[in-house]
This record gives structure tokens, sequence and C-alpha cells, in this order.
């Protein structure tokens, strides 16, 4: 009667381990499947990626770690029009609507905060700067002495934000260039 | 009682509902992928999860299995293997936003648009604890969905019949 019942238990866990194999199988077939429908797929894209990528991505996110001191830039630098740069006017929202970059956001910098309320505010615009997935982030302020955009940037830097630079001379630096070359920046 | 909770538990139409959600959150949350796999690749690349070499493979194939696997449950078509690519597409999530959390990046977490196209959907504890409860759903279709109702049981039944 025992070995009957072990019989029939040992039954029981073969038709179990098959039913387990069986699901491993259906999801490996699924797998293959998926692979040959993403290969196929990415080969017949005008836009496919290569399977390997060759350079490593530029990556902007805040990291714990101080990324170090923001980077001056001249007017002219061609960051300024690269589509991967987000660019950050800091003046006053007055002197921002007066003229500013085209695609320019305004975050106006303010002297009279505390460094904790810049601080707080620098990590906020972090947030949203690392989920933009630009590559750059190129600060202008008003080009004085101090300047605004400068104060702004090594903030944002100290933030974790990588590949920030500012824009020597600010927006006044800006103008001329736009004067000189003819051309609106 | 106890019975009564078993019962429940193993309904059918509990089953079918838990299936149909879980499979609906994997098609939605595939097309974006499938679409932009450029953008995808570079999400992935931001969790710091795996090697370069890895990355646009990964961001290329995974979305088609969230595809297969999230269609497969709603209609019911071998269910259990869904259930488990399910599982394991979860638990791989959990772990990358566990590595995204323990790196302290604050970042979008790409899961159903990309990074550049929201900024609705950061990486937090929230997002680990709604991941956690669509890994139970897997869970609880792999080891109790007996393809009651879906396909399954239609191709089962003509077998018998044949």
């Amino acid at each position: 009667m025992s070995s009957l019942q072990g019989i029939a238990g040992n039954g029981f866990t073969m038709v179990r381990h098959s039913k387990v194999l069986l699901i491993v199988r259906d999801a490996f077939l699924v797998i293959i499947i998926a692979t040959t429908l993403a290969l196929g797929s990415n080969a017949f894209r005008e836009d496919g990626i290569p399977l390997v990528a060759k350079e490593e991505y530029t990556i902007l996110v805040p990291c714990p770690e101080s990324m170090g001191e923001a980077i001056p830039i001249n007017a002219d630098d061609p960051l300024i029009k690269d589509p991967d740069s987000l660019l950050i006017d800091v003046r006053s929202r007055k002197e921002f609507d007066e003229w500013h970059l085209p695609q320019a956001l305004n975050q106006p910098y303010d002297w009279l905060a505390e460094q904790d309320e810049v601080d707080r505010k620098a990590a906020e615009v972090a947030k949203s700067i690392a989920r933009s997935r630009k590559s750059h982030v190129v600060v202008y302020g008003d080009g004085g002495n101090p300047d605004a955009g400068e104060h702004w940037a090594a903030s944002l830097s100290e933030s974790g934000i990588k590949n920030v630079v500012f824009i020597s001379g600010g927006a006044g630096a800006l103008r001329q260039s736009e004067a000189l070359n003819g051309e609106k920046l | 009682m106890r019975q009564y909770w078993k019962r429940i538990v193993a309904s059918k139409w509990l089953l079918l509902g838990a299936r149909v959600y879980l499979g609906l959150v994997f098609v939605i949350a595939s097309w974006h992928k499938i679409m932009v796999p450029e953008i995808f690749a570079l999400d992935v690349a931001t969790y710091q999860f795996l090697p370069l070499w890895a990355t646009n493979g990964f961001a290329l194939v995974l979305p088609w299995v969230e595809l297969l696997a999230g269609v497969m449950l709603i209609l019911g078509l071998r269910a259990r293997a869904a259930a488990l690519l399910a599982l394991c597409m979860m638990l791989s999530f959990i772990l990358a936003l566990l590595w995204a959390l323990h790196l302290g990046l604050d970042m979008a977490c790409g899961c159903f648009a990309s990074q550049a196209a929201t900024t609705e959907d950061p990486i937090s504890w929230h997002t680990m604890v709604r991941d956690l409860v669509w890994f139970a759903l897997a869970l609880y279709v792999l080891t109790l969905d007996q393809a009651r109702l879906g396909l399954d049981r239609i191709f089962l039944s003509r077998k018998v019949s044949l």
C-alpha cells in the first residue's frame, strides 16, 4: 500500500515538474519571438539603434557627490545654440521679458535670499534639469560683478548637476555678440 | 471560513481581473519604448545598472517581451508563462529601482513615458511599492491561474474533444 502511495506521489511530483518545465519553455519561446521581432523591426527602421552602443551615453542626473565648479564660456560659444543645451536666464522677470535667448527658462536669482533658500531652490531646479534629458546647462545672468549667472551655475553644480557652464559677461555679452554677428542667437 | 476565502482568492473572475489589469500595464508600458528605442536606451543608461554593451540590446528586446507578455495575459494565452515573464521583469525593475535609489539618482522612472516626456513620475519609494504590488499580482496569476477563462481554455477543450 505504501509503495503504491509512493508511486502515486512520485507521479504527482513528475506531473508538477513537467508543468513547471512547460511554463519555463513557453516563457523562453516568448523571449525568442520577442528578440526576433525586436531585431527585425530595428533593422527595418530608419532610426534604428546599433545593437551595441559605441559611445557612453551622456547622462545628466544629480549625483550625491559634488561635480565641481561651473565653467565660464564666451557669448559666441556653440554650446549656446546646441539643441542639447538647457538655457537658464537668471535675471529678473522684467529683464527677461525685455530680452532673452529663445528657449531660455527664467529662474531669477534672489540676492537677498538666505543661502539655505538658494540651495533648496537650486536643488528643485536641478530635479527639473535632470528630467529634461539635456546634456548641458547654460546659465546666464546680467554679467555684473558679482554675476548672478555664475552664482546660479555654482549652486547647480553643487547640487550635483554635471556639465554646467555660465556665459561670461551674461546677457550684455550675448546681445553684443548678437549685434556683432548680425544674427539673432 | 477558510474555504470561503480560498474560493474567493482562487476565483476565476478575480484572476481574470488581475490578468487583464497586469496585461494592460505591460502593453501600455511597452508602447513608447518600442516607438522610441533610442530614448528608452538613454533611460536604461541613466539607471547605470547595465554595462554599456548590454544597454541597447536590453532596450530593444525588453519592450517586445513586455508587449507579448501583456497581450498573452489579456487573452489568457499561456498566461502562466506570461506571468512568469512579468514576474522576472518586475523583479529586474525593482532591483534597478533599488540601485537607483541607493545611488541617490534623482530622475523620472521612465516606466510609462520617456524621461524627456514627463516630469510626473520620479523614482521614489512610492514607485517601489507600486512595482511590488505588480510583482505580487504576477505571482498570484502564476501560482493560481488554471486557464479557466481565456484562449488556453478554448485550445484545451479542443484538444480534449479531438
